[in-house]
């Protein structure tokens, strides 16, 4: 009950223009044309994010990584990447990155650092100590030294062979017997003048020559057998000899070639390290140098591999190579797929199996970003499998291991490589939009720990003066990016405009540069169709005009059917419990408004009113919210004193889609008063706006869109110079209408009204005074107001008699 | 290899002895126009099997066990066939028509009897000789007069060395081991290397003259002048030379005989000689 305090709510005058359209004066701009202009290197009105950008790329802690929350096309990219790459130029050049094989397990092959550069040059080094091996060692090995110490060992050890086998041979020959290599080894057998001896011939000797004779065999049978079983030992002292030498001969060969790499290299200790292993493997493996044969030349000739293949192990797989990075790296990853962030392990096919090496080692993103900065694409890492996780294990961990997805999960049994982890200090900028920011808070734990700065990207920034001189230069940047045609003062002017409109409001400009540039473009190329070298105003209304033409079937084909009365909308003359409540559709980028006919009904009943579209399940909970507070209104301001004994319904008619929003409340109420009341209301204006419990009208959204959907509607039956629409007033500061509604409005063929309190609305709409409560607290009897009283009342008192059984009574009856 | 363009070669296949390096010798003969590859399974191993009082002693260390005829003719089956498939992988990389061949009969007399149809004989040597059943060096009498011309000893090492090394001395077939030892370097991708005998300056420039004129200049070569008839100056040439093979003209029987059998003694690389 608060009509007793407040002053009376009389009938608001219509908005003039000025009210519905801030244009920009394109002298308020200080320039001709965007050519006089210096362009704006930066970014209007987002100081917010830059700050907190600039903290975070700053603050060196644990976990303040930065995710940039912004709506698409606000130069978040272009503003991070423009940032960073200045902040990036005061940091120290990062390291090199460098696998080498692991001699001892080449199943988990070495990294190390280098100094930037360096990486590099020790690549070109090994080559260059491979290539120098492969003259010097085979070099050594035929030297006359080399060849006469092992043709010694050979002598020597053929002549002990000699003598071995000379010493069975002549206890055979003693014997009487003979010696014949058999394809398994040696018969011994009784032999006259070296042939042996038949069957017949032997069985012919004396029985105690025989039995000397098989004497004699088994004894050499059996120094032969222990001449065989030397042989082995035999063999492999001499083998043991003869590779000494040849350890000897390859040491002295590298050592000094080694030793010059040592020098070079003597402030890495890794390097030193593996140098060791380096020389430790070539003198083991100096038959790859062309000394002698390699198991590989055994194989036949399409199976033998590429020579160079050989020497692979030498090789340094140099993943980060920062030779020709200055200042800290600024990494931008657009696909970040797992193995496009940890790296990933490569694979090659020989003779039908896959094999790999430290050299098929890659580098991630994280690598090539590690001491810098690395950006990604928020929604782009969520939807990679495990690129999320492998991200936050890389962060938490201060590492990059590489690892297949097989092997992170435990998929696969088969032995890959386990390269060194790289040490990772990096810092990550995720760029996103607030909603996904919001969702991550929320169900990620972890989240919040590891990105700890949001940089908030403003979707919208004041039109100030300032801002407006900012924003012109911003817009010739965009002509000079783009290459675009200079444009004059009054097209900048028009722009401004249209980014205010873009976002529903006087005192702002849109900070979406991508929607902006796609004006700009389109506007050349109007200026273009016309051979002009400079874009004007009338290129920019044109272009604007086209891309909504482009857009507009949807909503052409909604106003025809209007126009031929498909859909009934009334734009003149007066009825009973309906209303032409506004909407807005969004297809796409493109959105529009249209008039929708509310009605309403009122009966007896039990103080209930019936949304339709809520019962039918095509409204929404705002929707319904918005139904719900009509009754608490009706009834607050009404029946306090008697029940609500009503029964309404309400509906928006012809319509089959969903309804939501609470945008529509001021004008179902209308519609309901007058059902209760049985006082017409204009059909020639629409009505928009949301009411509160106690009648006051709040603001909504999309009043441009509402406001030209029914001029649209009127314009096209012919406007009256009656029609228009009422409004909240609170809106009032939003409207940047189009040319034409605000040239109707103008001319006083249409009219928008600012409404503060529904008793406004019922004032304008059914041309009779609302009614305020008098000092007795009663409203006037012919007030609207006083009517939906009495008719209330009336129906109260009728509940009560049905309820007791009695004849229905009336409320004069009852206040009397 | 030159010395054998049209000619037939016959290449004597022994179990007991590595056959890779003989059947690697086979790629230098492109232009055979054909290759015998023989196995004679040892009849005189056969009889010996059949003497019950003798005993076969084997590499893996089994004594004293007694001969039998069936494990020796199995055993010669499994070699047959070894060696025939490593005879015809050898020679599918060659043009020449090939044949295999398995005989049966005394070693020596059936090398005298095939290699007497052939150009060119390929064995390998063994420079051991303990318990040989075929004695090279005492057939050698008989293969300088009546068996191939150009006989090759193949030794273990045939691979390792780097040069090929001929002998152009004054004996008459000095030419067929120079061309012969041309023809392997070009086949083979080796530097050759002649060896000139330290004769009277006149008549070493007449020999160098006439190696330029059968070489050509599309021969790379290098000349080394060594004591004219020391085998032992041949033996540290070669050496010095780290022949891959080293081939000598075939002069008069006799004196060949000596010279080949000192040098298979002593000679590392592979031998052959030419004629």
């Amino acid at each position: 009950m608060t009509s007793k305090k407040n002053k009376p709510h009389g009938p608001p005058g219509p908005l003039h223009v000025e009210q519905v359209l801030r244009r920009c004066d394109p002298a308020d701009l200080g320039f001709a044309t965007t050519a006089d202009v210096e362009p704006l290197v930066g970014i209007v009105g987002q100081s917010r994010a830059l700050g907190a950008l600039e903290f975070g790329a700053r603050m060196d802690g644990d976990g303040f990584n930065i995710y940039v929350l912004g709506t698409p096309g606000s130069q978040r990219h272009e503003v991070v990447s423009h940032f960073l790459e200045q902040e990036s130029r005061q940091k120290p050049q990062p390291i090199d990155w460098c696998y080498v094989n692991n001699f001892a397990d080449s199943q988990k092959p070495k990294g190390f650092t280098l100094t930037a550069g360096q990486g590099l040059r020790l690549k070109q080094d090994m080559n260059q100590l491979v290539e120098d091996l492969q003259a010097s060692i085979p070099a050594a090995f035929e030297s006359e030294n080399y060849r006469n110490r092992r043709a010694e060992i050979e002598e020597e050890f053929n002549e002990q062979n000699k003598r071995a086998q000379e010493e069975v041979q002549a206890e055979a020959e003693k014997e009487g017997l003979g010696l014949l290599s058999t394809p398994h080894g040696f018969a011994i057998a009784p032999t006259r003048e070296g042939r042996p001896l038949a069957e017949e011939e032997f069985m012919k000797l004396p029985e105690e020559e025989r039995k000397r004779t098989q004497q004699a065999i088994e004894r050499v049978s059996e120094k032969l057998g222990k001449y065989f079983e030397n042989l082995p030992s035999f063999h492999k002292e001499r083998r043991q000899r003869i590779k000494e030498i040849d350890k000897n001969v390859t040491m002295f060969a590298v050592g000094s070639l080694i030793e010059d790499l040592r020098v070079l290299y003597e402030d890495y200790p890794s390097v030193i390290e593996y140098l060791d292993a380096v020389q430790e493997d070539v003198v083991a493996h100096a038959q790859d140098f062309g000394v002698g044969e390699t198991q590989a030349d055994l194989l036949p000739p399409g199976m033998r591999p590429d020579p160079k293949q050989r020497f692979k192990r030498y090789d340094v797989n140099v993943l980060v190579n920062n030779a020709a990075t200055e200042g800290a790296p600024v990494t931008y990853e657009s696909h970040p797929t797992y193995q496009n962030l940890v790296g990933r392990v490569e694979h090659a096919s020989q003779f039908g199996t896959l094999v790999t090496d430290f050299t098929m080692i890659r580098s991630g993103a994280l690598h090539t970003a590690n001491g810098g900065y690395l950006i990604l694409d928020a929604e782009k890492i969520l939807v990679q499998p495990y690129a999320w996780e492998g991200l936050k294990r890389a962060i938490q961990n201060r590492e990059i291991r590489i690892e297949s997805l097989g092997q992170m999960l435990s998929l696969v049994s088969t032995q890959g490589l386990e390269p060194d982890a790289m040490p990772l200090k990096v810092k990550i900028v995720l760029i996103g939009n607030r909603f996904l920011y919001y969702l991550l808070c929320q169900l990620d734990p972890e989240f919040p720990q590891f990105f700890k700065v949001a940089a908030d990207f403003e979707d919208r920034i004041p039109r100030s003066a300032e801002n407006l001189e900012l924003y012109g230069r911003m817009l010739a940047s965009i002509v000079q990016k783009k290459s675009l045609r200079p444009f004059d003062a009054g097209s900048v002017a028009r722009v401004i405009e249209e980014s205010s409109r873009w976002v529903g409001d006087t005192e702002k400009l849109s900070a979406s540069m991508r929607t902006v540039t796609d004006l700009m473009s389109e506007a050349d190329y109007c200026a273009g169709q016309r051979d002009a070298t400079l874009v004007e105003r009338a290129d920019v209304e044109k272009a604007i005009e086209q891309r909504t033409f482009r857009l507009d079937r949807i909503r052409s084909q909604l106003q025809e059917s209007i126009q031929r009365k498909t859909i009934h909308i009334s734009t003149d003359g007066e009825a009973v419990g309906q209303v032409n409540g506004l909407s807005v559709l969004q297809l796409g980028d493109f959105m529009f408004g249209q008039p929708s006919r509310i009605t309403a009904t009122a009966r007896l009943g039990a103080g209930k009113v019936v949304d339709i579209e809520r019962e039918v399940e095509l409204g929404g909970a705002i929707h319904s919210k918005g139904v719900l507070i009509l009754s608490s209104y009706l009834g607050s301001r009404y029946t306090t004193d008697v029940p609500l004994s009503l029964s309404a319904s309400l509906v928006f008619e012809q319509s089959y889609g969903q309804i939501e929003g609470d945008s529509a409340s001021v004008a179902e109420l209308m519609a309901l008063l007058s059902a209760i009341t049985d006082v017409p209301i204009r059909q020639s204006l629409a009505i928009t706006g949301s009411v509160d419990q106690k009648g006051v009208v709040q603001a909504i959204g999309g009043v441009n869109q509402k406001v030209e959907g029914f001029f649209d509607t009127c314009k096209a039956r012919g406007l009256s110079g009656e029609q228009g629409v009422l409004i909240p007033a609170d809106n009032v500061q939003h409207l940047m209408l189009r040319r034409d509604v605000a040239e109707a409005i103008a001319a006083k063929q249409f009219h928008v009204y600012p409404l503060t309190h529904v008793d406004e609305a019922i004032a304008l709409l059914t041309g009779r005074e609302a009614g305020e409560r008098d000092a007795d607290g009663m409203f006037p009897r012919d007030s609207v107001n006083g009517l939906a009283e009495h008719a209330l009342r009336n129906l109260a008192s009728q509940r009560r008699s049905f309820a007791s059984g009695g004849e229905a009574g009336s409320a004069d009856d009852e206040r009397s | 290899m030159n010395a054998a363009s049209r000619s037939r070669v016959l290449v004597w296949l022994d179990p007991t002895a590595p056959q890779e390096a003989s059947l690697e010798v086979l790629a230098g003969l492109g232009s055979a126009s054909e290759i015998l590859g023989l196995f004679v399974e040892d009849s005189t191993l056969l009889n010996l099997s059949r003497l019950r009082v003798a005993r076969e002693v084997t590499f893996e260390g089994s004594t004293g066990q007694q001969m039998d005829q069936r494990r020796i003719e199995q055993q010669f089956r499994v070699h047959g066939e070894r060696m025939r498939t490593l005879f015809e992988t050898a020679t599918r990389r060659i043009s020449a028509s090939h044949s295999f061949r398995v005989a049966r009969g005394e070693l020596r007399t059936e090398l005298l009897s095939v290699s007497a149809d052939f150009d060119m004989l390929v064995l390998v040597h063994s420079r051991h000789h303990f318990g040989v059943r075929l004695n090279v060096r005492a057939q050698l009498g008989d293969l300088l007069t009546g068996g191939p011309r150009t006989l090759v000893f193949v030794q273990e090492q045939w691979r390792t060395g780097q040069r090929v090394v001929a002998l152009f001395d004054r004996s008459p077939a000095n030419e067929a081991a120079l061309r012969t030892g041309a023809a392997i370097a070009a086949a083979e991708g080796l530097e050759l290397s002649i060896l000139l005998p330290d004769v009277a300056d006149e008549q070493r420039l007449e020999l160098h003259e006439r190696a330029r004129e059968i070489l050509g200049d599309d021969t790379f070569y290098s000349f080394r002048t060594i004591a004219a008839g020391d085998v032992n100056a041949l033996v540290r040439a070669a050496d010095a030379e780290n022949a891959r093979v080293l081939v000598v003209p075939g002069a008069e029987p006799t004196d060949t005989i000596r010279v080949v059998t000192e040098l298979l003694d002593r000679v590392s690389c592979s031998l052959i000689v030419a004629r």
